[in-house]
């Protein structure tokens, strides 16, 4: 039954206000400054159509910081994924110490990313790090490493700690997907003779693909996202090394001052984001279709 | 469906797995406990003369926190208070009327969870400065709740559509107005879904550090993770006391995390198979 009256509408006023509000405008503006080129020290704005866009394609800066963040999300979003399903399923099955192994697991999730950044920084110390010394006793180095201060170490520290944070998570939305898989299926399965990789590939992976991929779709959004590991961690170094697009958003306009700049850059994230959340819902309801 | 076969096995692998990720965590308590000298020595030492001075000097010390605490807390609780009161009447909304428009406000929330701080941030800046609110409390509470409501409405969402409205239909046939059923029907059921949604805006508000550094300047309004960055000295960084400030600010989070968490992963979980 549709509702006439205005009491839902009511309801969600408060909401709709504040998003629109914190949201909504704050976009408007954003695209408007992209336009525009906004010094903030002389807090002057002069309109300059889309020069600012051709400046950022132009620059090859950019691009680099595109291929990083391409780099970083696909590597980080693998990593993830991989370590997240291995964990959820180890979760699944029938293990001793279940409940209390299940807490342990989401600690790392629990921490807020600027202390896991201030540990790891200290865990990955060139002088007295604990990483080194572990490296060292194994003898799979033979001399400490400055980790966070060598471009190609410090990018993939980087997305191990983003990595890291991230495993506790996935592996819980996959316990849940795997526990709902009904198991007499596993049974009649069984009955007719299928063994256990026959089992995963022939039910598990199916009944959990829509799952997989909603996942997937998440986690790239929320890894193209990532901030505060990399900013606490290097802040976009060294040599730009790690400066995702939301790092040098950031950057742009915080330590370089250039608004215009970093409003275009912004505006290029926002297309990105749509475009991931047009695939994560339409991709969604698709599925859903298909179930049906 | 794996057999009991392999259970030690399988539980061996966890534990591996478990060790390493807890890892940082053993080093963040170990080098809590020591002096500088301590952990400049090599190699590491693990829990040895231990000693608690690092938490008396950033709680009184010339590096307390115990201000950073309190402004971070005067941030997040706001933020908690405004998320939870808006994404209950939202939610309501949403889970028991049908109306036009429904579907797309709840599009709408997906889509405004996908964008993160930093996409905000020099808009925010720029309405703050316009505004005269840089550099005040009501500025972070205004941007974080950008960051949480969201996932608050979300949340409480689904937690609602889970309660059956047939317990308030009964109510309302008993003569209950609409407002005493949801007071006193709905509201009690959903209570730990309420109490979920708040302590979720409240970490999220607690753990912010990019509105929390672009909007604040003057120290006395600095909040807890801009604290944990001032360690940081340009010759020498004090780990053991960052350690130790970080451990405190570890440990809100943490408990509200582990008490929360079957309910939170409920709520991702409907978004991952709902929409």
């Amino acid at each position: 039954m549709i509702q006439k009256r205005p009491l839902p509408y009511l309801l969600i006023l408060p909401c709709l206000i504040l998003l629109a509000g914190l949201y909504g405008y704050p976009i408007l503006l954003t695209m408007w400054q992209s336009f525009n080129h906004v010094n903030f020290l002389a807090d002057t704005t002069t309109f300059v159509g889309l020069k600012n866009y051709g400046n950022v394609f132009s620059d090859p800066t950019f691009w680099q910081t595109m291929a990083i963040t391409c780099k970083y999300t696909v590597l980080t979003v693998v990593l993830k994924m991989v370590f997240g399903f291995g964990v959820g399923y180890l979760l699944h099955t029938e293990i001793y110490f279940k409940k209390i192994l299940g807490v342990l697991i989401l600690i790392p999730w629990a921490i807020p990313q600027v202390a896991a950044g201030t540990i790891w920084q200290w865990i990955l110390n060139s002088n007295y790090g604990y990483a080194n010394y572990f490296l060292l006793k194994l003898h799979l180095i033979s001399q400490p490493i400055a980790f966070l201060a060598r471009p190609e170490t410090a990018f993939y520290s980087v997305s191990l700690v983003d990595t890291w944070m991230g495993i506790p998570l996935l592996a819980m939305l996959f316990v849940a997907a795997l526990d709902a898989i009904p198991k007499n299926i596993y049974e009649a399965a069984a009955l007719d003779g299928a063994g256990a990789w026959r089992q995963f590939f022939a039910i598990t992976i199916p009944s959990i693909k829509r799952v997989l991929l909603v996942v997937l779709t998440l986690v790239t959004i929320w890894t193209f996202n990532s901030f505060n590991v990399i900013y606490v961690l290097t802040q976009g170094g060294p040599m730009r090394a790690t400066e995702t697009l939301s790092i040098r958003i950031y950057q742009e306009a915080f330590s370089r001052f250039n608004l215009g700049i970093s409003s275009t850059l912004t505006m290029i994230a926002v297309l990105i984001l749509l475009g991931l959340t047009a695939v994560y819902t339409l991709g969604g309801k698709a599925h859903a279709h298909q179930a049906r | 469906m794996p057999t009991k076969h392999g259970k030690g096995l399988r539980t061996g692998l966890l534990l591996i797995f478990i060790c390493l990720s807890l890892f940082p965590v053993l080093v963040l308590l170990n080098t809590s406990l020591q002096t500088y000298q301590q952990i400049i020595s090599w190699p590491p030492q693990w829990f040895q003369k231990l000693q608690l001075g690092n938490y008396r000097q950033v709680i009184f010390g010339s590096k307390s926190i115990v201000r950073p605490f309190l402004n971070s807390l005067a941030v997040a609780l706001p933020t908690m208070v405004i998320c939870v009161i808006v994404g209950i009447l939202a939610a309501y909304a949403v889970t028991r009327f049908k109306f036009i428009g429904r579907k797309l406000f709840l599009v709408l929330v997906i889509c405004t969870q996908m964008f993160s701080s930093v996409i905000l941030i020099n808009a925010m800046y720029l309405i703050f400065k316009q505004s005269q609110l840089l550099d005040t409390r009501l500025a972070l509470i205004i941007a974080n709740t950008a960051s949480a409501l969201p996932m608050t409405v979300w949340l409480l969402y689904s937690y609602f559509s889970q309660i059956p409205v047939i317990y308030e239909e009964a109510a309302w046939i008993d003569g209950c107005s609409r407002w005493q059923a949801t007071r006193h029907i709905l509201l009690p059921l959903s209570l730990p879904g309420i109490i979920t949604a708040g302590l979720f805006a409240f970490i999220t508000a607690w753990g912010d550090i990019v509105y929390a550094n672009a909007l604040i300047t003057s120290p006395a309004l600095r909040t807890l993770p801009q604290a944990l960055t001032d360690f940081r000295d340009l010759y020498k960084t004090t780990w053991e006391t960052q350690m130790a400030a970080s451990m405190i600010t570890i440990i809100p989070p943490l408990l509200i995390f582990i008490a929360i968490q079957k309910h939170l992963i409920r709520g991702l979980n409907r978004q991952a198979g709902q929409m």
